[in-house]
């Protein structure tokens, strides 16, 4: 019997992902004892069953699942920001139009309710409250004797905050509207997030980001962005300068790992602000040289001093990035970067050494080309 | 326990809740799911693909585009093969020049924050693994490869297999006995070299 002839072949892959009944199952086994084609489909999936199962010990560490997992969580809140500030600059337009045509929008106020949940431990001392969901967008699980009250006025919804601390979670919601956190000398602006904020005797003391993000304003001085993962410890508000780069510089203090700082780092790198980046990328590199980040942040200064148009800055950091980091994700781009530098400065040789892995028999076209447009003899 | 453990332990929910919150722009929905998964979808694109900064990769552009394609989530209750097969298809597509996807999937262009090499020691247990049958799976081409890799190692059924790569069940039944085939003709060949 060929194997095309045997037309119960199929039902082994039905068998081996349990999709036969127990009776059919039954039927195949003493069909596939009778039949050779069965009998040694069967035995040779059993056999590479068990290879495949000898040449499967990879798994990921934690420590790199976590790292990336800040990546996805800040990559993904870049987008859901680029994709808020459209919304509310809409919003704004049309709030505009409505209010010069004389329409008025209508005013409304609710108090928040608080509903008692007992503690979900006896070990805990502190009960919780919360307030109902349905009506609000942020949930609020405050600790006991926080003081804090929520209301809504049309599309902004607003959790004030006069003393203690609360766990704030922002259901998801149209991007229309918009939940702020009011303390007593900053402002939380929700960027789809859960965070703790702390505050006491008129001073916010703490601002702990879970989930997404958050841009703390505070009063006079430039925003401070806070990813997920860090925590923004209270600045006297006279020490939060206005410039970027002080901006970085405060945010260095915020988190043990860099992480805002980081945050930050790229931030300006988004916003094309090469040099400033560049700087933070600098400082960032001084302050957490071993941090998972440090890799990325190392090169990415790199390119940030070459957008900002200092080539010699931009070479210097690109060695210095293949010297640290000679296994770097970014080698090729590093020497990519060395090399188109030195070729626009007339090193060619340079540039043929720096691209030389990427030159050899199997030559990458990148490589190549930017070669192919070097102009010495 | 803390406020923030209390939370977690009165909110937690299912895959196809958190998608949908996630489709609404909630990243704390996205972080959740990603903790359910994340770990799975590597090994998975590891396997795939063996190379782990490229798996990296692909997790990071699985769950960063999530925002964007959780809508298109069938509402499931376990969102795991569907994951698993995001990463597979682009695994598929983009198997070649994963490096530059990462570049060209972000608004850094070539300034996106990617990721490492490898560790040391994860570099000299893989090599640990580079075995006979290694060489094998790596030998198929891609197509079975990720078959044999979703159904074999990550338990996957051909029915899921064949909704998350688009192809009917019959096609990934044919790759996935090709690939066992040509899995042990490899190794029994090796066997009969090495005998010699």
């Amino acid at each position: 019997m060929s194997e095309a002839n045997c037309d119960r072949r199929w039902e082994l892959d039905a068998l081996r992902e349990g999709r036969l009944g127990p009776k059919d199952a039954d039927a195949f086994d003493r069909h596939a004892r009778a039949c050779d084609i069965c009998h040694a489909a069967r035995a040779e999936a059993d056999q590479v069953d068990a290879w495949l199962k000898r040449a499967s010990s990879i798994e990921p560490s934690s420590i790199e699942l976590r790292r990336l997992r800040m990546r996805v969580l800040r990559s993904a809140g870049m987008d859901h920001v680029g994709h808020d500030r459209l919304w509310r600059l809409a919003f704004a337009a049309a709030a505009l139009i409505a209010v010069s045509s004389g329409f008025a929008i209508a005013h409304h106020t609710r108090n928040a309710t608080a509903v008692v949940i007992a503690p979900s431990s006896p070990s805990t001392s502190s009960s919780i409250a919360a307030v109902p969901a349905p009506d609000f967008i942020a949930t609020v699980i405050a600790e006991d004797g926080a003081r804090w009250s929520q209301a809504r006025d049309g599309s902004v919804e607003r959790v004030h905050v006069d003393e203690g601390t609360l766990h704030v979670r922002v259901r998801p919601h149209g991007s229309e509207e918009q939940v702020i956190v009011a303390l007593p000398d900053c402002t939380i602006e929700d960027r789809g997030t859960t965070f703790d904020v702390e505050t006491h005797g008129g001073h916010t003391k703490r601002v702990s980001v879970s989930e997404g993000l958050v841009v703390i304003h505070f009063v006079g001085a430039s925003d401070v962005l806070v990813n997920a993962g860090a925590t923004w410890p209270a600045p006297p508000p006279a020490l939060v300068a206005k410039s970027a780069a002080a901006q970085v510089a405060a945010t260095a203090t915020a988190s043990d790992d860099g992480s805002t700082q980081y945050g930050s780092a790229v931030a300006l790198l988004r916003d094309r602000k090469f040099a400033p980046a560049a700087a933070a990328f600098a400082r960032y590199l001084a302050d957490h040289p071993h941090e998972p980040d440090a890799e990325d942040a190392s090169y990415l200064e790199a390119v940030a001093l070459a957008q900002s148009g200092d080539a010699h800055g931009a070479l210097i950091a690109a060695e210095k990035h293949l010297s640290l980091y000679p296994g770097s994700f970014h080698r090729k781009e590093a020497s990519l970067l060395i090399a188109r530098i030195a070729r626009d400065q007339g090193d060619c040789a340079k540039a043929r050494k720096a691209l030389a892995p990427w030159l050899g028999d199997h030559a990458d076209p990148e490589a190549t080309a930017t070669i192919r447009a070097c102009s010495d003899p | 326990m803390s406020v923030e453990q209390r939370w977690r332990r009165t909110h937690d929910r299912s895959d196809d809740l958190l998608l949908a919150a996630i489709a609404a722009g909630d990243l704390g929905a996205l972080g959740e799911l990603y903790d359910r998964y994340a770990h799975d979808v590597w090994r998975a694109t590891y396997r795939m693909h063996g190379n782990g900064a490229d798996a990296e990769d692909i997790v990071h552009h699985v769950f960063m585009k999530l925002p964007q394609i959780a809508k298109s989530y069938d509402g499931r209750p376990n969102a795991r093969p569907w994951l698993i097969g995001i990463a597979a298809r682009i695994t598929l597509r983009h198997r070649r020049s994963l490096g530059r996807l990462a570049r060209v999937i972000t608004a850094f262009a070539t300034m996106s924050p990617t990721s490492r090499e490898l560790n040391p020691e994860r570099e000299t247990a893989g090599k640990q693994e580079l075995n006979a049958v290694d060489a094998a799976i790596r030998a198929l081409s891609a197509k079975k490869r990720i078959v044999l890799t979703l159904i074999e190692l990550e338990g996957l059924t051909s029915d899921e297999v064949a909704r998350a790569l688009s192809i009917p069940p019959a096609t990934v039944r044919t790759r996935l006995h090709h690939a066992r085939r040509e899995i042990h003709a490899a190794i029994e060949a090796k066997k009969e070299t090495e005998g010699a």
